[in-house]
Protein backbone atom coordinates (compact mmCIF):
# COMPACT_ATOMS: atom_id res chain seq x y z
CA UNK A 1 0.00 0.00 0.00
CA UNK A 2 1.21 3.14 -1.18
CA UNK A 3 2.28 5.17 2.39
CA UNK A 4 1.07 9.22 2.69
CA UNK A 5 0.89 11.71 4.86
CA UNK A 6 -1.89 14.20 5.49
CA UNK A 7 -1.29 17.52 7.75
CA UNK A 8 -4.35 17.92 10.07
CA UNK A 9 -5.31 21.55 10.13
CA UNK A 10 -7.65 23.59 12.53
CA UNK A 11 -9.79 26.02 11.01
CA UNK A 12 -9.42 29.00 13.87
CA UNK A 13 -11.30 32.03 11.63
CA UNK A 14 -13.12 31.64 8.11
CA UNK A 15 -13.19 35.19 8.45
CA UNK A 16 -9.42 35.80 7.51
CA UNK A 17 -9.21 31.89 6.03
CA UNK A 18 -6.39 31.70 8.88
CA UNK A 19 -5.81 27.77 9.66
CA UNK A 20 -3.59 26.37 12.05
CA UNK A 21 -1.60 22.98 11.53
CA UNK A 22 -2.02 20.70 14.83
CA UNK A 23 -1.05 17.56 14.03
CA UNK A 24 -0.08 15.13 11.34
CA UNK A 25 -1.46 11.97 9.89
CA UNK A 26 0.52 8.98 7.94
CA UNK A 27 -0.59 5.62 6.56
CA UNK A 28 0.44 2.80 4.70
CA UNK A 29 3.31 0.18 5.51
CA UNK A 30 3.81 -0.17 9.15
CA UNK A 31 1.29 2.98 9.67
CA UNK A 32 -1.38 4.25 10.35
CA UNK A 33 0.95 6.75 12.51
CA UNK A 34 -0.40 10.08 14.55
CA UNK A 35 0.80 12.74 15.69
CA UNK A 36 -0.77 15.68 17.65
CA UNK A 37 1.91 18.63 18.41
CA UNK A 38 1.43 20.25 21.45
CA UNK A 39 2.28 23.24 21.68
CA UNK A 40 0.27 24.00 18.96
CA UNK A 41 -2.44 22.96 21.18
CA UNK A 42 -1.27 25.35 23.68
CA UNK A 43 -1.65 28.17 21.34
CA UNK A 44 -5.55 27.13 19.67
CA UNK A 45 -6.39 26.87 23.68
CA UNK A 46 -5.53 30.69 23.78
CA UNK A 47 -7.72 31.53 20.62
CA UNK A 48 -10.71 29.04 21.31
CA UNK A 49 -13.23 29.07 23.93
CA UNK A 50 -12.58 26.66 26.46
CA UNK A 51 -15.26 24.62 25.81
CA UNK A 52 -14.62 24.44 22.26
CA UNK A 53 -11.26 23.36 22.77
CA UNK A 54 -11.48 21.04 25.25
CA UNK A 55 -13.86 18.96 22.74
CA UNK A 56 -11.49 19.80 19.65
CA UNK A 57 -8.83 18.28 22.14
CA UNK A 58 -11.28 15.04 23.14
CA UNK A 59 -12.03 14.66 19.26
CA UNK A 60 -8.16 14.81 18.47
CA UNK A 61 -7.38 12.47 21.35
CA UNK A 62 -9.95 10.00 20.55
CA UNK A 63 -9.16 9.98 16.90
CA UNK A 64 -5.60 9.20 18.46
CA UNK A 65 -6.29 5.90 20.00
CA UNK A 66 -8.23 4.89 17.11
CA UNK A 67 -5.26 5.50 15.03
CA UNK A 68 -2.61 3.99 17.55
CA UNK A 69 -5.00 1.02 18.01
CA UNK A 70 -5.76 0.26 14.33
CA UNK A 71 -2.08 0.03 13.92
CA UNK A 72 -1.47 -2.05 17.00
CA UNK A 73 -4.06 -4.67 16.59
CA UNK A 74 -6.07 -5.10 13.44
CA UNK A 75 -3.11 -5.63 11.51
CA UNK A 76 -4.13 -8.62 9.81
CA UNK A 77 -7.68 -6.50 8.82
CA UNK A 78 -5.48 -4.13 6.90
CA UNK A 79 -5.79 -5.78 3.75
CA UNK A 80 -9.52 -6.08 3.42
CA UNK A 81 -10.55 -3.23 4.93
CA UNK A 82 -8.01 -0.38 4.37
CA UNK A 83 -9.06 2.69 6.78
CA UNK A 84 -6.20 5.13 6.41
CA UNK A 85 -5.69 4.71 3.19
CA UNK A 86 -5.04 8.15 0.19
CA UNK A 87 -8.62 7.74 -1.03
CA UNK A 88 -10.17 7.88 2.58
CA UNK A 89 -7.88 10.80 2.73
CA UNK A 90 -8.46 12.64 -0.48
CA UNK A 91 -12.51 12.01 0.40
CA UNK A 92 -11.83 13.80 3.89
CA UNK A 93 -9.94 16.52 2.41
CA UNK A 94 -12.96 17.81 0.75
CA UNK A 95 -14.61 18.32 3.37
CA UNK A 96 -15.10 21.72 3.67
CA UNK A 97 -17.35 22.21 6.23
CA UNK A 98 -14.81 20.84 8.59
CA UNK A 99 -13.24 22.83 11.28
CA UNK A 100 -10.89 19.84 11.86
CA UNK A 101 -9.31 19.71 7.92
CA UNK A 102 -6.96 16.98 6.62
CA UNK A 103 -4.37 18.42 3.58
CA UNK A 104 -4.41 16.01 0.14
CA UNK A 105 -2.22 13.22 1.20
CA UNK A 106 1.02 13.30 0.17
CA UNK A 107 2.86 10.11 -1.13
CA UNK A 108 5.97 9.15 1.01
CA UNK A 109 9.42 7.74 -0.58
CA UNK A 110 10.30 5.78 1.96
CA UNK A 111 9.77 3.01 4.16
CA UNK A 112 6.99 4.59 6.50
CA UNK A 113 8.01 3.52 10.59
CA UNK A 114 7.83 4.89 13.65
CA UNK A 115 11.52 6.46 13.40
CA UNK A 116 10.91 7.55 9.97
CA UNK A 117 7.33 9.06 11.10
CA UNK A 118 9.40 10.78 14.25
CA UNK A 119 11.40 12.56 11.92
CA UNK A 120 8.72 13.63 9.65
CA UNK A 121 7.21 14.88 12.72
CA UNK A 122 10.51 16.74 13.83
CA UNK A 123 10.96 18.24 10.25
CA UNK A 124 7.45 19.43 10.07
CA UNK A 125 7.06 20.77 13.93
CA UNK A 126 10.30 20.74 15.15
CA UNK A 127 8.77 19.79 18.80
CA UNK A 128 11.09 17.29 20.44
CA UNK A 129 8.71 14.59 21.93
CA UNK A 130 10.38 14.53 25.24
CA UNK A 131 9.43 10.92 26.98
CA UNK A 132 8.49 11.78 30.42
CA UNK A 133 10.60 10.36 33.44
CA UNK A 134 8.01 7.95 34.77
CA UNK A 135 7.90 9.76 38.49
CA UNK A 136 9.00 8.05 41.62
CA UNK A 137 6.28 6.88 44.14
CA UNK A 138 6.00 8.64 47.15
CA UNK A 139 7.37 7.18 50.13
CA UNK A 140 4.62 6.14 51.92
CA UNK A 141 3.15 3.89 49.37
CA UNK A 142 6.41 2.41 48.91
CA UNK A 143 6.42 2.05 52.16
CA UNK A 144 3.04 0.54 53.11
CA UNK A 145 3.93 -1.79 50.25
CA UNK A 146 6.65 -3.36 51.33
CA UNK A 147 5.30 -3.94 55.22
CA UNK A 148 2.46 -5.22 53.77
CA UNK A 149 4.58 -7.76 51.53
CA UNK A 150 5.24 -11.49 52.97
CA UNK A 151 8.24 -10.23 54.80
CA UNK A 152 6.52 -9.04 57.34
CA UNK A 153 4.44 -12.47 57.98
CA UNK A 154 5.48 -12.60 61.55
CA UNK A 155 4.72 -9.20 62.79
CA UNK A 156 1.22 -7.79 62.75
CA UNK A 157 0.50 -4.58 60.71
CA UNK A 158 -1.59 -1.56 61.39
CA UNK A 159 -2.13 -1.85 64.94
CA UNK A 160 -3.83 0.56 67.24
CA UNK A 161 -1.98 1.48 70.24
CA UNK A 162 -5.20 0.22 72.11
CA UNK A 163 -4.21 -3.41 71.31
CA UNK A 164 -1.26 -3.50 72.68
CA UNK A 165 -1.69 -1.42 75.85
CA UNK A 166 -5.59 -2.33 77.17
CA UNK A 167 -5.50 0.46 79.49
CA UNK A 168 -4.28 2.96 76.36
CA UNK A 169 -7.53 4.70 74.27
CA UNK A 170 -4.96 5.89 71.53
CA UNK A 171 -6.25 4.79 68.13
CA UNK A 172 -3.17 5.73 66.67
CA UNK A 173 -1.78 2.70 64.47
CA UNK A 174 1.86 1.24 64.44
CA UNK A 175 3.02 0.00 61.14
CA UNK A 176 5.07 -2.85 62.22
CA UNK A 177 4.48 -4.46 65.81
CA UNK A 178 6.02 -7.87 67.14
CA UNK A 179 4.90 -8.32 70.32
CA UNK A 180 6.95 -11.00 71.71
CA UNK A 181 9.89 -9.51 71.00
CA UNK A 182 8.72 -6.09 71.79
CA UNK A 183 9.67 -4.39 68.74
CA UNK A 184 7.80 -1.76 66.93
CA UNK A 185 8.86 0.20 63.17
CA UNK A 186 7.03 3.35 61.92
CA UNK A 187 7.75 5.37 58.77
CA UNK A 188 8.33 8.69 58.89
CA UNK A 189 8.99 10.91 55.34
CA UNK A 190 10.46 14.18 56.69
CA UNK A 191 9.96 16.05 53.53
CA UNK A 192 6.48 15.65 53.88
CA UNK A 193 4.72 19.01 54.08
CA UNK A 194 4.54 21.25 57.76
CA UNK A 195 0.82 20.36 59.30
CA UNK A 196 1.35 16.09 57.80
CA UNK A 197 4.90 16.28 59.22
CA UNK A 198 3.97 17.53 62.79
CA UNK A 199 0.68 15.25 62.92
CA UNK A 200 3.86 11.87 62.34
CA UNK A 201 5.84 13.16 64.80
CA UNK A 202 3.15 14.04 67.08
CA UNK A 203 2.34 10.74 66.84
CA UNK A 204 5.66 9.03 67.25
CA UNK A 205 5.68 11.48 70.68
CA UNK A 206 2.43 9.45 71.71
CA UNK A 207 3.59 5.80 70.88
CA UNK A 208 7.03 6.50 72.47
CA UNK A 209 5.50 7.59 75.47
CA UNK A 210 2.72 5.05 75.58
CA UNK A 211 5.17 1.93 74.85
CA UNK A 212 8.18 3.24 76.64
CA UNK A 213 9.87 -0.24 76.78
CA UNK A 214 9.17 -1.18 73.19
CA UNK A 215 11.96 -1.02 70.79
CA UNK A 216 11.23 1.05 68.01
CA UNK A 217 12.90 2.43 64.85
CA UNK A 218 12.07 4.82 62.33
CA UNK A 219 12.66 4.19 58.86
CA UNK A 220 12.77 7.44 56.42
CA UNK A 221 13.91 8.07 52.92
CA UNK A 222 17.28 10.50 52.90
CA UNK A 223 15.32 13.96 53.46
CA UNK A 224 16.03 15.73 50.52
CA UNK A 225 14.23 19.40 51.09
CA UNK A 226 16.24 21.64 53.53
CA UNK A 227 13.31 21.57 55.84
CA UNK A 228 12.93 18.18 55.77
CA UNK A 229 16.68 17.89 56.65
CA UNK A 230 16.44 20.17 59.60
CA UNK A 231 13.40 17.95 60.82
CA UNK A 232 15.42 15.00 60.70
CA UNK A 233 18.36 16.41 62.88
CA UNK A 234 15.50 17.36 65.41
CA UNK A 235 14.50 14.29 65.90
CA UNK A 236 17.69 12.17 65.84
CA UNK A 237 18.68 14.48 68.72
CA UNK A 238 15.35 14.00 70.66
CA UNK A 239 14.98 10.64 70.77
CA UNK A 240 18.35 9.58 71.47
CA UNK A 241 16.85 5.81 72.34
CA UNK A 242 15.63 5.32 68.85
CA UNK A 243 17.21 3.48 65.68
CA UNK A 244 16.72 5.44 62.85
CA UNK A 245 17.41 3.35 59.82
CA UNK A 246 16.83 4.34 55.90
CA UNK A 247 14.44 2.56 54.16
CA UNK A 248 16.91 1.24 50.81
CA UNK A 249 19.02 -0.04 53.61
CA UNK A 250 16.31 -1.70 55.72
CA UNK A 251 15.13 -2.75 52.67
CA UNK A 252 18.41 -4.58 51.72
CA UNK A 253 18.82 -6.01 54.99
CA UNK A 254 15.15 -7.90 54.97
CA UNK B 1 -35.18 34.00 7.31
CA UNK B 2 -33.47 37.19 9.22
CA UNK B 3 -32.28 39.70 7.04
CA UNK B 4 -28.69 40.29 8.29
CA UNK B 5 -27.28 43.35 8.16
CA UNK B 6 -23.14 43.15 8.05
CA UNK B 7 -20.47 44.72 10.08
CA UNK B 8 -17.75 43.24 7.13
CA UNK B 9 -17.81 40.99 4.20
CA UNK B 10 -14.61 38.92 3.56
CA UNK B 11 -13.76 37.08 0.22
CA UNK B 12 -11.70 34.18 0.75
CA UNK B 13 -8.02 33.67 -1.61
CA UNK B 14 -8.71 30.11 -1.36
CA UNK B 15 -12.12 29.66 -2.99
CA UNK B 16 -13.52 29.13 0.35
CA UNK B 17 -17.47 30.85 0.45
CA UNK B 18 -17.30 34.44 1.28
CA UNK B 19 -18.51 35.27 5.62
CA UNK B 20 -20.16 37.86 6.68
CA UNK B 21 -19.93 38.88 9.82
CA UNK B 22 -22.69 40.74 11.36
CA UNK B 23 -22.64 43.83 14.09
CA UNK B 24 -23.18 40.82 17.05
CA UNK B 25 -19.76 39.07 15.89
CA UNK B 26 -21.57 35.81 14.26
CA UNK B 27 -20.35 34.91 11.16
CA UNK B 28 -22.44 33.68 8.20
CA UNK B 29 -21.32 32.29 4.95
CA UNK B 30 -22.49 32.57 1.77
CA UNK B 31 -24.32 29.73 0.01
CA UNK B 32 -26.23 30.91 -2.69
CA UNK B 33 -28.74 32.98 -4.75
CA UNK B 34 -32.01 33.26 -3.49
CA UNK B 35 -34.95 32.42 -6.07
CA UNK B 36 -38.76 31.29 -5.26
CA UNK B 37 -38.00 27.74 -5.77
CA UNK B 38 -35.55 27.64 -2.92
CA UNK B 39 -36.94 29.76 -0.40
CA UNK B 40 -39.64 27.69 -0.46
CA UNK B 41 -37.62 24.77 0.49
CA UNK B 42 -35.91 26.38 2.83
CA UNK B 43 -39.64 26.81 5.04
CA UNK B 44 -40.65 23.41 4.14
CA UNK B 45 -37.14 21.75 5.97
CA UNK B 46 -37.59 24.82 8.43
CA UNK B 47 -40.83 23.98 9.29
CA UNK B 48 -40.29 20.31 9.29
CA UNK B 49 -37.50 20.38 11.60
CA UNK B 50 -39.18 22.75 13.92
CA UNK B 51 -41.92 20.58 13.70
CA UNK B 52 -40.24 17.23 14.97
CA UNK B 53 -37.63 19.74 17.25
CA UNK B 54 -34.58 18.83 15.30
CA UNK B 55 -32.18 21.83 16.63
CA UNK B 56 -30.95 23.75 13.23
CA UNK B 57 -28.42 26.27 12.67
CA UNK B 58 -29.73 29.63 11.32
CA UNK B 59 -30.14 31.13 7.96
CA UNK B 60 -29.64 34.76 7.15
CA UNK B 61 -30.27 36.13 3.85
CA UNK B 62 -28.23 39.51 2.76
CA UNK B 63 -28.72 41.15 -0.73
CA UNK B 64 -25.82 41.93 -2.51
CA UNK B 65 -25.92 44.12 -5.70
CA UNK B 66 -29.31 43.60 -5.93
CA UNK B 67 -29.63 40.09 -5.71
CA UNK B 68 -30.50 38.25 -2.53
CA UNK B 69 -28.29 35.62 -0.76
CA UNK B 70 -29.01 32.37 1.12
CA UNK B 71 -26.46 32.89 4.22
CA UNK B 72 -25.68 29.82 7.07
CA UNK B 73 -24.65 30.67 10.09
CA UNK B 74 -21.12 29.25 10.97
CA UNK B 75 -20.19 28.20 14.25
CA UNK B 76 -16.79 27.84 15.45
CA UNK B 77 -15.71 24.50 15.63
CA UNK B 78 -18.49 22.87 13.42
CA UNK B 79 -18.35 19.12 11.72
CA UNK B 80 -19.57 17.20 9.44
CA UNK B 81 -21.01 14.24 11.00
CA UNK B 82 -19.51 10.74 9.29
CA UNK B 83 -18.59 7.75 9.39
CA UNK B 84 -15.05 8.96 10.10
CA UNK B 85 -15.64 10.57 13.72
CA UNK B 86 -16.51 7.12 15.04
CA UNK B 87 -13.95 7.76 17.51
CA UNK B 88 -15.97 10.18 19.54
CA UNK B 89 -18.03 6.78 20.38
CA UNK B 90 -15.76 3.99 20.48
CA UNK B 91 -16.50 2.83 23.83
CA UNK B 92 -19.50 3.94 26.07
CA UNK B 93 -17.17 6.05 27.97
CA UNK B 94 -16.96 8.34 24.86
CA UNK B 95 -20.49 8.25 23.77
CA UNK B 96 -21.16 9.68 27.24
CA UNK B 97 -19.12 12.78 25.40
CA UNK B 98 -22.70 13.17 23.21
CA UNK B 99 -25.25 15.31 24.23
CA UNK B 100 -28.26 14.02 22.20
CA UNK B 101 -27.91 11.03 20.03
CA UNK B 102 -31.91 10.85 19.96
CA UNK B 103 -31.69 13.78 18.19
CA UNK B 104 -29.42 12.30 15.23
CA UNK B 105 -31.76 9.66 14.85
CA UNK B 106 -34.76 11.65 14.88
CA UNK B 107 -32.71 13.43 11.96
CA UNK B 108 -32.18 10.51 10.18
CA UNK B 109 -36.62 9.32 10.63
CA UNK B 110 -37.22 13.29 8.80
CA UNK B 111 -34.88 11.72 5.97
CA UNK B 112 -37.12 8.83 5.62
CA UNK B 113 -40.49 9.80 6.20
CA UNK B 114 -39.50 12.91 3.83
CA UNK B 115 -37.20 12.46 1.07
CA UNK B 116 -37.60 15.77 -0.80
CA UNK B 117 -33.95 17.02 -0.46
CA UNK B 118 -31.03 15.65 -1.82
CA UNK B 119 -29.06 15.78 0.64
CA UNK B 120 -29.34 17.23 4.10
CA UNK B 121 -26.20 17.96 6.04
CA UNK B 122 -25.87 17.08 10.08
CA UNK B 123 -23.51 18.49 12.07
CA UNK B 124 -21.70 18.70 15.35
CA UNK B 125 -21.07 21.92 17.20
CA UNK B 126 -18.42 21.35 20.05
CA UNK B 127 -18.67 22.03 23.35
CA UNK B 128 -18.38 20.26 26.96
CA UNK B 129 -20.95 17.59 25.59
CA UNK B 130 -20.89 17.64 21.52
CA UNK B 131 -24.52 18.30 19.97
CA UNK B 132 -26.06 17.51 16.80
CA UNK B 133 -27.79 19.97 14.65
CA UNK B 134 -29.25 20.14 11.11
CA UNK B 135 -27.34 22.53 8.71
CA UNK B 136 -29.30 25.98 8.09
CA UNK B 137 -30.12 24.87 4.55
CA UNK B 138 -30.81 21.55 2.83
CA UNK B 139 -29.23 20.83 -0.48
CA UNK B 140 -31.78 20.64 -4.00
CA UNK B 141 -31.14 18.15 -6.70
CA UNK B 142 -30.01 21.16 -10.00
CA UNK B 143 -32.70 23.95 -10.19
CA UNK B 144 -35.93 21.29 -10.15
CA UNK B 145 -36.86 22.08 -6.55
CA UNK B 146 -37.50 19.95 -4.10
CA UNK B 147 -38.18 16.00 -5.28
CA UNK B 148 -39.85 12.88 -4.11
CA UNK B 149 -37.82 10.00 -4.45
CA UNK B 150 -38.09 7.29 -1.72
CA UNK B 151 -35.02 6.48 0.30
CA UNK B 152 -34.27 3.19 2.91
CA UNK B 153 -32.11 3.59 6.14
CA UNK B 154 -29.14 1.79 4.18
CA UNK B 155 -28.57 4.86 1.49
CA UNK B 156 -28.78 7.28 4.31
CA UNK B 157 -26.13 5.39 5.84
CA UNK B 158 -27.37 4.23 8.93
CA UNK B 159 -26.34 0.45 8.08
CA UNK B 160 -22.89 1.49 8.34
CA UNK B 161 -21.03 -0.45 11.50
CA UNK B 162 -20.10 2.67 13.13
CA UNK B 163 -23.51 3.99 13.19
CA UNK B 164 -25.11 0.68 14.12
CA UNK B 165 -22.36 1.13 16.94
CA UNK B 166 -23.38 4.81 17.70
CA UNK B 167 -27.73 3.48 17.58
CA UNK B 168 -26.94 0.82 19.34
CA UNK B 169 -25.74 2.55 22.66
CA UNK B 170 -29.28 4.05 22.61
CA UNK B 171 -31.40 1.12 21.42
CA UNK B 172 -34.03 0.87 24.01
CA UNK B 173 -35.23 4.81 23.25
CA UNK B 174 -35.17 4.04 20.12
CA UNK B 175 -38.35 2.70 19.53
CA UNK B 176 -39.67 5.29 21.79
CA UNK B 177 -38.21 7.88 19.30
CA UNK B 178 -39.94 6.74 16.76
CA UNK B 179 -43.37 6.29 19.04
CA UNK B 180 -43.01 9.92 19.45
CA UNK B 181 -42.33 11.24 15.65
CA UNK B 182 -45.25 9.47 14.77
CA UNK B 183 -47.54 11.09 17.08
CA UNK B 184 -46.40 14.28 15.85
CA UNK B 185 -46.96 13.50 11.89
CA UNK B 186 -50.19 14.27 12.29
CA UNK B 187 -52.92 16.41 10.16
CA UNK B 188 -51.73 19.81 11.44
CA UNK B 189 -48.41 18.99 10.11
CA UNK B 190 -50.15 18.47 6.97
CA UNK B 191 -52.27 21.71 6.91
CA UNK B 192 -49.22 23.49 8.22
CA UNK B 193 -47.30 22.69 5.35
CA UNK B 194 -50.47 23.20 2.64
CA UNK B 195 -50.93 26.44 4.12
CA UNK B 196 -47.03 27.56 2.99
CA UNK B 197 -46.98 25.71 -0.13
CA UNK B 198 -49.73 27.82 -1.29
CA UNK B 199 -48.20 31.38 -0.48
CA UNK B 200 -46.32 30.92 -3.54
CA UNK B 201 -49.11 30.31 -6.23
CA UNK B 202 -46.51 30.10 -9.10
CA UNK B 203 -45.13 26.58 -8.20
CA UNK B 204 -47.59 25.89 -5.42
CA UNK B 205 -49.18 23.04 -7.51
CA UNK B 206 -45.56 21.39 -8.24
CA UNK B 207 -44.41 21.62 -5.35
CA UNK B 208 -47.66 20.04 -3.87
CA UNK B 209 -47.80 17.37 -6.24
CA UNK B 210 -44.47 16.05 -4.70
CA UNK B 211 -45.17 16.75 -1.06
CA UNK B 212 -48.30 15.40 -0.85
CA UNK B 213 -46.78 11.98 -1.84
CA UNK B 214 -45.25 12.44 2.05
CA UNK B 215 -48.51 11.42 3.55
CA UNK B 216 -49.84 8.73 1.90
CA UNK B 217 -51.02 5.96 3.59
CA UNK B 218 -48.97 3.58 1.60
CA UNK B 219 -45.89 5.12 1.97
CA UNK B 220 -45.90 5.66 5.59
CA UNK B 221 -46.73 2.17 6.22
CA UNK B 222 -43.60 1.34 4.48
CA UNK B 223 -41.26 3.87 5.96
CA UNK B 224 -42.88 2.89 9.70
CA UNK B 225 -42.18 -0.85 8.62
CA UNK B 226 -38.52 0.09 7.16
CA UNK B 227 -37.51 2.14 11.09
CA UNK B 228 -39.12 -0.77 12.89
CA UNK B 229 -37.79 -3.54 11.07
CA UNK B 230 -34.21 -1.58 11.42
CA UNK B 231 -34.25 -1.29 15.12
CA UNK B 232 -35.11 -5.39 15.21
CA UNK B 233 -32.08 -5.71 13.16
CA UNK B 234 -30.06 -3.44 15.57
Amino acid sequence: MESFYSIIYYKTNSLTDEMVSIGLLAGGCEGPFMYISNARLELLKKVLHPNTFLSVRRHLKFLFEKVGKHRNEAAGILLFDPVYTVEQMELLSQRSKNAIAYSKPTTINEWLDAKFFNDLTQSFFGEIINIQTKKRPVFHLKWKAFYHSTKFKTWESDIPISFILNSSPLSITVDLVDQKAKKLIKGIDFDLGETSLNRKLYELELIVNALPDFHVAIIYPIPKKKSGKVAFEVINKKYPKLVFQEFSEFKKMN
Amino acid sequence: MRELRPLTISNSIKSAPSVLLTPEMEKFVFVQPLNQDFILAQTIYTLLNKHFKVGMLEAGMFKLKEVKYLLAEEPEGVLNVDDWMDCLWASKRKFNHLLNPNTLFKMYLINLFFPLFSTTRKLMLPGKKDRFVMDAYPSLGGNKGIQFHPVNLNELGLNKAEFRKLLSYIQKDIGHIIDEFLVLHHDNLYKDLKYQVSLYPSIRNKYWNELKQCFEPDFKTFVIAEAENYLLKL
